[in-house]
């Protein structure tokens, strides 16, 4: 029997059983039922745009309502009302029972509720934005400038831009994609990690396992073990993900421009190989222990390498092309989270993404290899966890 | 032929194997037998490479094992174990098709074998919800499905009831009789005496005794005789000829006495109106006690 075969027979083994589980469908369907929550949810509490309420008192508001009517856009996204007061006590009731955020008097001074809060106090904003831009065009008169010009050219980018990479310093799509895949990428090492250790430990659980290495080779068994679970966590993962972003197209709570395809097909290529390497590791330690209870302590040095390389990352990244960024393109565990970040900012070359892959594929390899050695030397230890070196050198050969 | 040659095996200060030679022939059953903890488990896994001896050499026809050879083997290991939520008939096409069998050929190996085993109407069960017997059966039909040149049981019979453990022994005297060569360890001596050609019997990793089981018994240098008598007094038992040792129960006296002793001088020794007699080559159960003592 090839290895091919062997692997095959396992991954199917494990994909058609687990789509069978019934933890798998309710974990998918309860996942998919959450994220529809976190979509609909709010549209359905706040279906309108941000209404914000000022009231004025006294003369000379005029201006400055005209102008704060124009800061609150043309597109209607903050809607402004505005409410007339002609006694100094009604208007500050209302300000006191919340009818507005804030009163404005003779155009000269404002009152508010003055609490510490957690949401920003929007009409007052708007209404010193307002009186700052009429300041200035009054300054500006001579010039015969209107109130709008003058708006344009306090929030305007003045200052044409050239970047020398020739990505578009408007366009932050790519690095948004980046990250977010970064973000993802880790979040599903985390969550499915768990997955490919128990996975591992269960042929040692339900003892089939003599049966199996009595048959195929140890690595074979794992490598089939790693591909399956691993396709059905990246399904589950990407089904989850596709079905967010598509819920937040329909409902239009986010707003996301068309999304690159280059800097998206580098990371889901990266998204696959870290999976890999970091599964790979989980893998192996799932070899070394005899009981699914001993797993998730043995599991700790694996977890710290996925957070600690994150965070790395993240450090790192803030020179795109520095030392470290370079350096940490051709670690294998770091490589997955940098490459497609330093893609999207367009700091590495492409030979530099060419060896990153293929160090990684043939470290998961290797790992898969090391971790069949383990499994097998810690195969007849049924009971206590084994140290790495005696598993390691009971194995007869892999 | 299988044939393990001075396997030996240490773990730490304990000597699991010191040189364990025996062989098992195609189209012979080998009964393997001995006290706990003598070796046999140890030994078998050596077989499939699950345990490497520190010196000795496991060949099947001559030939060092290697990893073709291991799909035409079928092995019940002493830890049983299946995937407790998968469907039998799955699970047992599984491990067919993990042996070499294309798909639709482990399916129909599956279904006759697991019919022929009484679970017909449970194809589609899940492991966990059948008996323990029940769950032996399965155990059983995985290592039978791929059709095995080479049949290693580690205590196929122990928790068997009645029935299933009759059932056993006529799959492995169909099996042994299409040529496979088995091997089975048990610590039922009648039964192994009943159903095996060959015999090995394992004392603290070394074998005592190994051959044709008719062969040993006739070659035995000890008889076994078998007396009943109308009384009840067997003080006659004490003195006779030959005598190796003696028990008493309520069939009568049961002896061991040297091969060499003349029966008809036995039977003038007996006290008393006699019953039944009989003078016959030991069992296997006196063999393997003078071994293992």
């Amino acid at each position: 029997m090839t290895s091919w075969r062997a692997i095959g027979l396992v991954w199917r083994r494990e994909v058609t059983e687990r789509i069978r589980s019934k933890v798998f469908m309710i974990g998918t369907a309860a996942t998919l039922l959450i994220i529809t929550a976190i979509f609909v949810i709010p549209q359905l509490v706040n279906p309108g745009p941000d209404e914000v309420s000022i009231g004025v008192i006294g003369a000379d508001s005029a201006p400055i309502i005209a102008t704060a009517r124009l800061l609150a856009g043309p597109d209607d996204s903050i809607e402004l009302k505005v409410l007339e007061y002609d006694d100094m006590a009604g208007a500050e009731a209302a300000v006191e029972d919340g009818t507005i955020e804030a009163l404005l008097i003779d155009g000269t001074d404002l009152v508010t509720l003055g609490q510490g809060s957690f949401s920003s106090n929007v009409g007052s904003e708007l209404l010193q934005e307002a009186a700052a831009a009429n300041a200035v065009e009054q300054l500006v008169a001579e010039t015969g400038m209107t109130s709008e010009q003058v708006i344009e050219l306090m929030t305007g980018e003045l200052l044409e831009t050239r970047t020398l990479s020739g990505v578009s310093a408007d366009d932050p799509t790519r690095e948004i994609v980046a990250y977010a895949g970064l973000m993802l990428m880790y979040m599903a090492i985390l969550m499915y990690g768990t997955w490919t250790l128990a996975g591992v430990t269960e042929e040692k659980s339900n003892r089939v396992v003599e049966i199996l290495v009595s048959t195929i080779q140890p690595w074979q068994l794992l490598t089939g073990k790693v591909t399956g679970i691993g396709t059905l966590a990246i399904g589950q993962f990407a089904l989850t993900v596709g079905y967010g972003l598509a819920l937040s197209r329909l409902t239009g709570s986010v707003d996301l421009a068309d999304v690159p395809l280059d800097s998206a097909a580098m990371v889901i290529l990266w998204f696959v190989l870290g999976f890999a390497i970091y599964s790979v590791m989980f893998a192996g330690v799932g070899a070394l222990v005899s009981r699914a209870e001993d797993a998730s302590s043995a599991s700790t040095p694996v977890t710290i390498a996925a957070v600690g390389s994150f965070m790395i990352t993240i450090v790192t990244l803030n020179e795109p092309s520095g030392l470290t960024a370079q350096i940490a393109t051709f670690v294998p565990f770091t490589a997955p989270y940098v490459v497609p970040v330093r893609f999207a900012l367009d700091a590495i070359a492409w030979w530099e993404i060419v060896f990153a892959a293929l160090i990684t594929i043939a470290t998961a390899y290797l790992l898969i290899r090391v971790a069949g050695r383990i499994y097998r030397g810690a195969l007849l230890s049924y009971g206590a966890r084994l140290k790495l070196r005696e598993a390691w050198s009971s194995a007869t050969d892999t | 032929m299988l044939e393990l040659t001075n396997l030996t095996k240490r773990y730490g200060t304990v000597q699991a194997l010191d040189g364990c030679t025996f062989a098992v022939r195609r189209g012979r059953m080998l009964g393997f037998v001995g006290p706990n903890g003598a070796g046999k488990t140890t030994t078998m896994r050596c077989v499939f490479g699950l345990v490497k001896p520190d010196a000795g050499s496991v060949t099947w026809k001559s030939q060092p094992i290697g990893p073709a050879d291991l799909l035409t083997f079928g092995y019940m290991p002493e830890q049983r174990g299946l995937y407790p939520k998968m469907r039998i008939a799955d699970q047992v096409a599984y491990f067919g098709e993990l042996h070499g069998l294309s798909r639709s050929e482990s399916k129909a190996a599956t279904e006759s074998w697991l019919t022929r085993l009484g679970l017909g109407e449970r194809l589609d069960d899940r492991l966990e919800q059948l008996s323990h017997g029940n769950q032996q059966r399965v155990q059983l039909a995985t290592a039978l499905v791929h059709d095995p040149d080479l049949l290693v049981l580690d205590e196929p019979f122990s928790g068997l009831d009645p029935q299933a453990a009759d059932l056993m022994s006529e799959v492995l005297r169909e099996r042994s009789a299409a040529g496979v060569a088995v091997v089975f360890s048990s610590h039922q001596l009648d039964l192994v005496e009943d159903l095996c050609e060959d015999v090995a019997v394992i004392n603290v990793g070394r074998i005592v005794l190994t051959g044709d089981l008719a062969e040993l018994k006739r070659a035995s240098s000890v008889r076994r005789l078998h007396v009943s008598t109308a009384g009840s007094d067997h003080g006659w038992a004490r003195h006779l000829p030959g005598l190796i040792s003696v028990e008493q129960n309520h069939q009568g006296v049961v002896a061991i006495i040297e091969s060499g002793v003349d029966p008809a001088t036995l039977l003038a020794a007996v006290d008393g109106s006699i019953e039944s007699f009989s003078f016959s080559p030991p069992s296997l159960t006196d063999l393997y006690r003078e071994a293992v003592q």
